[in-house]
């Protein structure tokens, strides 16, 4: 399937139902049996991401898969050892 | 977070599985047989012509504890916005006044704002940060700090 749609980060179940030729509450169905995984923004509101979609239209996004060195993860944990400390703050004081 | 051998191996690949659907991932990890190991996901989403204007880095460490087993000894969990919507850390490690105790906090820079503050937080698990993430980025509305608490130096 080619990519006829708009590329953008998030598509509503009527969107993704439309994209995949299938009825809005097919879509929905598949969201709440958990087989196309999406964000519940609020009770009412549910967005399926960019990359689902991808992988729903059988074109799922890259992954590259790395080795990390010795040095990075040491390097990775200097960086957080010590950092900016906050001031003073009455918040933390027993009340 | 205590983890087998195996089940470090399992976690690696459920979440390269998991995160894929948010974008264009790239997941690296050090030797899984030499402590410490550090498993890392950087993502770039939305992903390919889609564009890209939200990072998430989630990165765990783990030290051999007794035995075989893992250890989570630090996390950094990421999300910053390229397009100027803020950032949202979660990540844990003593602070000057803590002496050696780590203390779990949250960085927090709001929409607009270019410091980011320090706010206090509990130890979280990647899982509940990557949702919390994924609602504030499929919101739109940008990064708000003001379901957290600053964090400061305890007064003696």
């Amino acid at each position: 399937m080619s990519e006829q749609f708009p590329a953008k980060a998030f598509y509503s179940p009527a969107e993704v139902a439309h994209i995949l030729g299938v009825s809005d509450s097919h879509v929905t169905n598949m969201v709440k049996g958990g087989a196309i995984e999406a964000v519940r923004v609020s009770p009412r509101i549910i967005r399926i991401s960019y990359g689902t979609l991808m992988s729903l239209i059988g074109q799922p996004l890259h992954v590259r898969r790395r080795a990390l060195t010795a040095d990075e993860v040491e390097a990775g944990r200097r960086e957080l050892r010590e950092e900016d400390v906050p001031a003073p703050d009455d918040t933390l004081v027993a009340r | 977070m205590r983890l087998s051998p195996r089940a470090l191996e399992l976690r690696i690949e459920t979440l390269t599985e998991s995160l894929r659907g948010d974008g264009d991932l790239t997941a690296r990890h050090s030797a899984l047989g030499r402590s410490p190991v550090e498993i890392d996901f950087r993502i770039e989403a939305p992903g390919r012509r889609a564009g890209h204007d939200m990072s998430f880095r989630y990165s765990e460490v783990y030290e051999q504890a007794d035995g075989a087993d893992w250890m989570l000894v630090g996390y950094v969990y990421l999300m910053a916005s390229l397009t100027g919507l803020g950032q949202r850390e979660y990540h844990w490690h003593p602070l000057r006044w803590s002496r050696e105790d780590p203390i779990h906090h949250a960085h927090c820079r709001e929409c607009g704002n270019e410091g980011r503050g320090h706010f206090r937080s509990h130890r979280i698990l990647l899982e509940e940060a990557r949702a919390e993430f994924l609602v504030i980025y499929a919101a739109g509305d940008g990064v708000d700090c003001a379901d957290l608490y600053p964090l400061g130096e305890p007064r003696a």
